[in-house]
């Protein structure tokens, strides 16, 4: 299970694949205050990170993959 | 021969042929930038291609000319009269190697003398001398060499790919690049990736291809357009652009997107000077005053390690996010790689006023300029030496004392050659061979490097397979990443002119096709024999009908047949025409006159054996206009007409004959100095001297034994005259005419039939015998009485429609004894009285009659041309096989009559 859809935040872990964006995107759309955990996130699709720059949800967790941390996790954020 | 090297012949007679015209095309037009690349191209590939025989002193004369253009093509040389006439000389030279290879699979013994006599040749014309140039073999670069600064940076070529969002790349990152490339000769390389908006339903995740990027030093990911409304949202409209810095070099970050195109892709190589430039805005530089004091002095005495103590513990003290913080940071990184243009750059950008500096500095000081923009500053003068991990002051150090070969030198071959070996494209034909030369190459550089071992072979197995990565492995094994130079060009050259839907024959394959498809028309020839055999010997009259049917099918599926093999035959004027540009420039040259070669219709197609016959004879005409009737240009302003003659050379096809016109506006032809010379010489009486007409008397040029200039020059006067143009011509069913007006020049027509394949000849039978007359030049056949024949001294005539035609007794003429034949017996015995049997022929002066014994029926043969000891009897044009088995002379008129 990539995508652990909590009450107020959802957790990506391990590899989030494709079929995860839509899920995500819907899941942003209903929960607008939700927030995203990225703590245990090996790596994200493109089309997933592209869900998360649109919405920008908060991120309640930044992410141990240095990767993600160093590259993606600005695009996210906007900073 | 084995297969690999006669491809690296055939390739390089290409290569050779295009570096050629190139060159003309250049000295006409400098700034042609299509010409330029072609003949870099082509210079480029064949030294690659000699590279992998061991044509040292080819791969060493091609690679010094190429040099010589690069300096041109960087725009550092002009491209004079004097060095294209050398370049010339190097692919001539190259030229007579490539035959001695064809024939001895070796080059000549004296190769590696005639090399470096070249080499010093174009050493001289490039100003260098042979000294500091003396280990330029070793390095693919030997731009002219600044002697003492051996920098580590890699040699400044082109200037990359710069867009303007380099600003947007950190300082920090920017550094981190530059100080990669500087230390450990890293190629940095800028790639902008935007996959296309259904870029998510073909299963790929274009992070991830970013993600697999080796050395990634910046990556920033953006919307390409702005996001819509996240309730709006459509979340596989990928929008996502990468944009990135990588210090792996371009190509291997290529590989990583290996499946996307330059629409979604571009992936450059970055010269790292473009990113040495402070970021951040200018600040509060109070605090510098300490460091502006003393920094001119230390700079001035050249003392670089107190300068940069001085500059490292300042930027301490300034924040790295105002301009001048980050120019300490960068004064730093410069003075560790000890890039004095970028010191001094950068001290002026502090507000240092930088004086002429010590002996360090050879090159003359960049303007000084308050523009924080001097990326381009950068000395276009580097060596491409070993890294220098010191930065002490290396003054005195002279080029001579860096080893001969040059490893970096050495690594940049390799990462050219891998580059190469990365555009082949492995279900093209030539790829093997491709690959096989890129890996000789790549294992003679390894071995220079002393690195060769088992490895290495197995990875050139694996190349040859299409996996490329243990043999990158192997070349990035020393050093990591390296610039590869000229990378661009030699893809082009491996990828982009390949076609895949056309393949190389060899034209022996297509001759033997053309013979067999000839055979087949003859074959078929023998069905209405048999059909006759079938309906008179053995009076089966329907057989002979079911043969004439299948006759019929099988004659036109030959002759469709016959056309195929015609049009794969067909050649363009082109291959020609294309040697005459050189002609007239050599010629033009040597005999101080100035001329304008114009071509037309070049892509006139011809039958491979009309464009190989046409060639000598043209080649003769052209240089009779250079030499005979283009003026000098004194004579040529005297007369009132430009000093720059032009000599027009235009192919065109006119049914069922192609046409070529030598047309020149030199002084043409002066007909009472052809009819004194040819009375001078004895060639015609002066009587007949007297009787001819001007138009008449331009014909003499064509007679044997006829020249007119006095002094046998070594151009055109070399025994070989218009005559024999003529006799080649006609050998072939062509003609040749002239037309020239005094003052104003010359036209030499050319026409040969369009194709040699198929002959429509009429079968004339004398004494027993059965000739061919083509049936062009046949106007009628008549038969008449004896008595009509009238009989004129020694000659016989006949009256025809009120017109007096000479008649010629073809038996005769061949020497054959005619006087007994049962044919023309036969003939008789139908008429009253004896008749003569006539072939009215056309010829230039007129009709003529050719009394035969009986003619027989027109005839579809394949004529060839007599061979061996046959070829010197002029009187037959060839021979022709018939469908029965018998051999049939084709007769050739114009010799006989």
């Amino acid at each position: 299970m990539p995508i652990d859809y909590r009450k107020t935040v959802a957790r990506l872990e391990g590899t989030c694949t494709v079929e995860e964006a839509e899920e995500l995107l819907q899941w942003l759309q209903a929960n607008p205050q939700g927030k995203v955990n990225l703590k245990e996130c090996g790596h994200l699709h493109a089309a997933v990170l592209q869900v998360l720059m649109a919405v920008r949800p908060p991120l309640s967790a930044e992410p141990s993959d240095p990767f993600l941390a160093r590259w993606v996790t600005p695009a996210i954020t906007g900073t | 021969m084995n297969p690999l090297l006669k491809q690296f012949v055939e390739e390089t007679r290409e290569f050779l042929e295009d570096a050629a015209s190139g060159l003309l095309a250049l000295e006409k037009d400098p700034t042609d930038r299509d010409a330029m690349d072609r003949v870099f191209r082509a210079m480029h590939s064949t030294k690659g291609g000699s590279g992998l025989f061991d044509f040292d002193p080819m791969t060493d004369l091609m690679h010094q000319a190429e040099n010589l253009l690069d300096e041109v093509r960087q725009g550092e040389r002009p491209l004079q009269g004097a060095l294209v006439d050398q370049l010339l000389d190097v692919l001539d030279q190259v030229n007579r190697w490539i035959d001695a290879i064809e024939r001895d699979e070796v080059l000549p013994p004296d190769a590696a003398a005639a090399s470096q006599a070249l080499v010093d040749k174009l050493r001289h014309a490039a100003g260098d001398t042979v000294d500091t140039a003396a280990d330029a073999d070793a390095a693919p670069v030997a731009e002219p060499v600044a002697p003492d600064t051996p920098t580590p940076a890699p040699p400044v070529e082109d200037a990359g790919w710069q867009p303007e969002w380099l600003a947007a790349i950190p300082d920090a990152q920017r550094r981190e690049a530059v100080m990669a490339a500087w230390q450990d000769g890293a190629e940095l390389a800028l790639f902008e990736f935007q996959p296309e908006s259904g870029a998510f339903f073909t299963g790929g995740d274009p992070l991830l291809l970013v993600r697999n990027v080796e050395r990634l030093v910046w990556l920033a990911i953006e919307p390409a357009t702005p996001w819509d409304e996240p309730e709006s949202m459509d979340a596989y409209d990928c929008r996502l652009r990468f944009r990135g810095l990588a210090s792996s070099g371009a190509d291997a970050v290529a590989a990583e997107f290996a499946f996307e195109d330059e629409e979604t892709l571009r992936c450059e190589r970055v010269p790292a000077d473009a990113l040495v430039f402070a970021g951040g805005e200018p600040g509060d530089a109070t605090m510098l005053e300490e460091f502006l004091a003393s920094a001119p002095e230390l700079h001035a005495a050249g003392d670089h390690t107190a300068l940069r103590r001085s500059a490292e513990a300042m930027a301490t003290l300034v924040s790295p996010d105002i301009r001048e913080g980050s120019a300490l940071a960068w004064l730093v990184v410069a003075l560790d790689a000890d890039r004095q243009d970028h010191v001094a750059a950068l001290l002026r950008e502090l507000g240092v006023a930088v004086t002429t500096p010590s002996a360090q500095e050879p090159e003359p000081e960049p303007e000084p300029e308050p523009d924080p923009d001097y990326t381009e500053a950068a000395p276009a003068s580097v060596a491409a030496v070993g890294p220098v991990g010191d930065a002490a002051p290396l003054a005195g150090e002279s080029r001579a004392d860096v080893s001969a070969i040059d490893p970096q030198a050495v690594r940049a071959v390799m990462q050219e050659q891998l580059a190469m070996l990365g555009a082949v494209d492995t279900d093209d034909a030539a790829a093997a061979g491709h690959v096989a030369a890129a890996g000789r190459v790549l294992k003679r550089a390894l071995v220079a490097l002393g690195e060769a071992d088992d490895a290495v072979d197995t990875a050139l197995e694996n190349a040859a397979k299409g996996d490329l990565e243990p043999l990158r492995a192997v070349v990035q094994g020393g050093a990591q990443g390296v610039p590869a130079t000229s990378a661009a060009p030699a893809v082009e050259t491996a990828g982009g002119e390949r076609s895949t839907k056309s393949f190389r024959v060899d034209a022996e394959s297509i001759d033997f096709l053309g013979d067999l498809v000839g055979e087949l028309v003859v074959a078929k020839n023998s069905f209405p024999f048999l059909a006759e055999r079938a309906e008179h010997e053995y009076g089966v009259r329907d057989l002979a009908r079911e043969l004439k049917e299948r006759f019929n099918v099988i004659s036109r599926i030959a002759q469709d047949m016959q056309g195929a093999v015609m049009q794969v035959q067909m050649l363009p004027m082109a291959q020609i025409f294309q040697r005459f540009p050189r002609l007239v420039r050599d010629l033009s040259r040597r005999l101080d006159k100035q001329i304008e070669l114009v071509q037309e219709g070049e892509q006139t197609e011809a039958d491979k054996t009309v464009i190989e016959v046409l060639g000598e004879p043209l080649t003769h005409m052209v240089r009779n206009s250079i030499d005979h009737g283009i003026e000098s240009p004194e004579a040529r302003q005297a007369a009132g007409k430009p000093a720059q003659g032009t000599i027009r050379l235009a192919a065109r096809q006119e049914g069922e004959h192609v046409i070529v016109e030598v047309e020149d506006d030199g002084g043409g032809l002066d007909p009472a100095a052809l009819r004194r010379k040819a009375v001078d010489k004895e060639l015609i009486s002066q009587a007949e001297a007297e009787r001819l007409t001007d138009q008449e008397s331009l014909q003499l040029i064509f007679t044997p034994g006829f020249s007119t200039r006095d002094a046998v020059s070594d151009l055109s006067g070399r025994g070989v005259g218009m005559d024999v143009v003529r006799s080649t011509v006609n050998r072939y069913g062509g003609s040749v005419s002239v037309a020239s007006e005094q003052g104003r020049g010359t036209r030499l027509r050319l026409a040969m039939p369009l194709t040699m394949a198929v002959s429509y000849v009429m079968g004339v039978e004398v004494a027993g015998q059965l000739f061919g007359v083509p049936m062009e030049s046949v106007v009628e056949t008549v038969r008449l009485p004896e008595s009509a024949v009238r009989k004129v001294k020694q000659e016989e005539a006949v009256v025809l429609r009120d017109e007096v035609i000479p008649l010629r007794r073809l038996d005769k003429l061949l020497m054959l004894d005619g006087a007994q034949s049962d044919r023309r017996a036969r003939v008789d015995a139908t008429y009253d009285e004896p008749q003569v049997t006539v072939l009215v022929v056309r010829q230039p002066e007129g009709p003529v009659g050719l009394v035969v014994d009986d003619f027989q029926e027109g005839l579809d043969v394949i004529v060839k041309p007599m061979e061996g000891v046959l070829a010197s009897i002029r009187a037959y044009s060839g021979t022709a096989l018939l469908g029965d088995g018998r051999v049939l002379l084709v007769l050739n008129l114009r010799e006989l009559l």
